[in-house]
This record gives structure tokens, C-alpha cells and sequence, in this order.
């Protein structure tokens, strides 16, 4: 009589965490810097100075991630920054 | 020419005015226009993901065309209108009895239509950009008006447009700095 093995199982318990989300402002010729570091601050509430270090990436750098975090609210901060003119999109973080 | 800007609790007032000026300003609402801008819908209503990501994020984008788009196009023709209705009410004020002096006009806005006048002049200056290729090199303006060199071999109608363009600007810079 053949021996039935019983395969030993493991479970393992799977925590799905949402992946975060950034969003990035890409740098225009045409925006005026002064108006890039008002909308930061008028969006994302920061303080004067770190308005003016994200406005300034985007213009050295070409693009500066300004949020991270849920998917949901990211594409709600696209679409303010859209609708202040701004090239603006959402990405998932690398 | 000059021009002068206030700001109190409840209006923006632009005197000292010239007929320039006003041409300028009423241009701006055509210079806004999407007519012969290949690529204006493209810049004002851009899609919400980078092009790496258009294909995985279709749903996204289709919703997005649906949505959002219309929404801003209709807040965007809507801010034009507020600020052509503003410019209709410019009163021409003669400041001497010598009827040589040009006219002069003074213009009142509303504080809360601060926005609307920014957002009218970023699109005229957006879509300017685009139908005479502005910045050929980015953060680079093609022909800068402050250099004298320059006007005399510069095409007459692209010089205008750069001069609209450089009103335009700083008109905004005082509304970033005084009024938003």
C-alpha cells in the first residue's frame, strides 16, 4: 500500500499596502517662477521657503516631485495644478 | 508710456492707460485662442500620466478627457469672459484741457477677478509661445525686446507679439506680487 504524504502547506499572510504616489510638476518656459511658488503654496499649504526650493528644482532640474501618497488624492492634486496651468502628473514611486 | 497699478481692499484699478494698451489687453483674449495652435489643447489639457505611462493608465486618461477636460475648458473660456467684461469697462479720463494729449483710460477689476486675469494672460502667453515658437531653446525668449540690436531686423508683426507677450508677463508678475 502506497504512503499518502501529506504535503505540508505554509501560509503566509499577505499585507497588501497601496503603492505610493507622486506627484510631479515639469518645468514650462512660459509660468512664471513667482507664480509656480504661489500655487505650491496656495495647494499644498508649504511655507514660503520650501515653495521657493520646489519651484527652483523644477526650473534646474526639470521636474520636482511636490507629494507623495494615495493615488486618489494625487490625481486630485493633478488636477488643481492643471487647472492652474501648470504641467502636472501622477507617477507611481519607483 | 506708462502705466500705473493699484491695489485696495476691493478693487485693482489701471490707470494712466493708453490706447495701446487696451489694444493690447483685448488681444489677448484672440492670443488665447486655440485657432492655428496645433498643440494648444495639448498644453492646457494635458493628459494626467507622463507618455511612459499613457497605455497602463488608459482608464485613467479616457476619464480624464471626459471629466476633467471639459471642466477646465469651460473655467478657462469662463475666465476670458471675466476678463473681456472687465476690459469693456475701461472709461476714458481726460487729464488736461489740451486736447493734443493722447486719451487715457482707467480700469477698475474686481479683487476676486484677480484669478480670472491671470489665467486669461497665461493662456494668451502659453499659446503666443506656441504659435511663434517663443523659446526656441527652453527658458530661452527667442528675441528679447530689451535688445536694441535686435528690433531692427526683427519681423515686425513677431515683434508686437513679443511685446504682448513681455505686457502680458508683467501685468501677471504685479497680480502674483499684489493681488492673488
Amino acid at each position: 500500500m502506497p504512503t499518502i504524504i501529506t504535503p505540508e502547506t505554509i501560509t503566509r499572510p499577505v499585507i497588501s499596502l497601496d503603492t505610493p504616489w507622486q506627484v510631479v510638476i515639469h518645468n514650462d518656459p512660459v509660468n512664471l517662477m513667482s507664480y509656480v511658488s504661489f500655487v505650491i503654496r496656495k495647494i499644498f499649504g508649504y511655507q514660503e521657503k520650501e515653495a521657493e526650493r520646489l519651484m527652483l528644482q523644477v526650473h534646474r532640474q526639470g521636474r520636482s516631485i511636490v507629494w507623495t501618497g494615495a493615488r486618489e488624492r494625487a490625481e486630485h492634486y493633478v488636477r488643481e495644478l492643471q487647472s492652474h496651468q501648470l504641467m502636472a502628473t501622477l507617477e507611481k514611486t519607483d | 508710456m506708462r502705466l500705473s497699478l493699484q491695489k485696495n481692499p476691493a478693487r485693482l484699478r489701471i490707470t494712466e492707460m493708453e490706447e495701446i494698451h487696451l489694444d493690447f489687453l483685448r488681444l489677448a483674449a484672440d492670443d488665447a485662442s486655440m485657432n492655428d495652435c496645433p498643440g494648444g489643447r495639448e498644453r492646457l489639457y494635458p493628459p494626467p500620466v507622463s507618455q511612459r505611462d499613457l497605455e497602463e493608465e488608459e482608464e485613467l486618461v479616457e476619464d480624464w478627457k471626459e471629466f476633467v477636460t471639459s471642466e477646465l475648458e469651460m473655467k478657462f473660456a469662463s475666465e476670458v469672459g471675466i476678463f473681456l467684461s472687465d476690459l469693456d469697462d475701461a472709461k476714458a479720463v481726460r487729464r488736461s484741457s489740451d486736447k493734443e494729449s493722447p486719451k487715457q483710460y482707467r480700469l477698475d477689476i474686481p479683487l476676486e477677478h484677480g484669478m480670472a486675469w491671470f489665467s486669461s494672460l497665461n493662456q494668451a502667453r502659453l499659446l503666443l509661445d506656441l504659435k511663434f515658437k517663443l523659446h526656441e531653446q527652453p527658458d530661452e525668449l527667442a528675441t528679447s525686446i530689451v535688445q536694441e540690436q535686435s528690433i531692427e531686423d526683427e519681423d515686425p508683426d513677431r515683434l508686437l507679439v513679443l511685446m504682448r507677450y513681455e505686457f502680458y508677463a508683467w501685468i501677471q508678475e504685479w497680480l502674483v506680487r499684489h493681488a492673488l
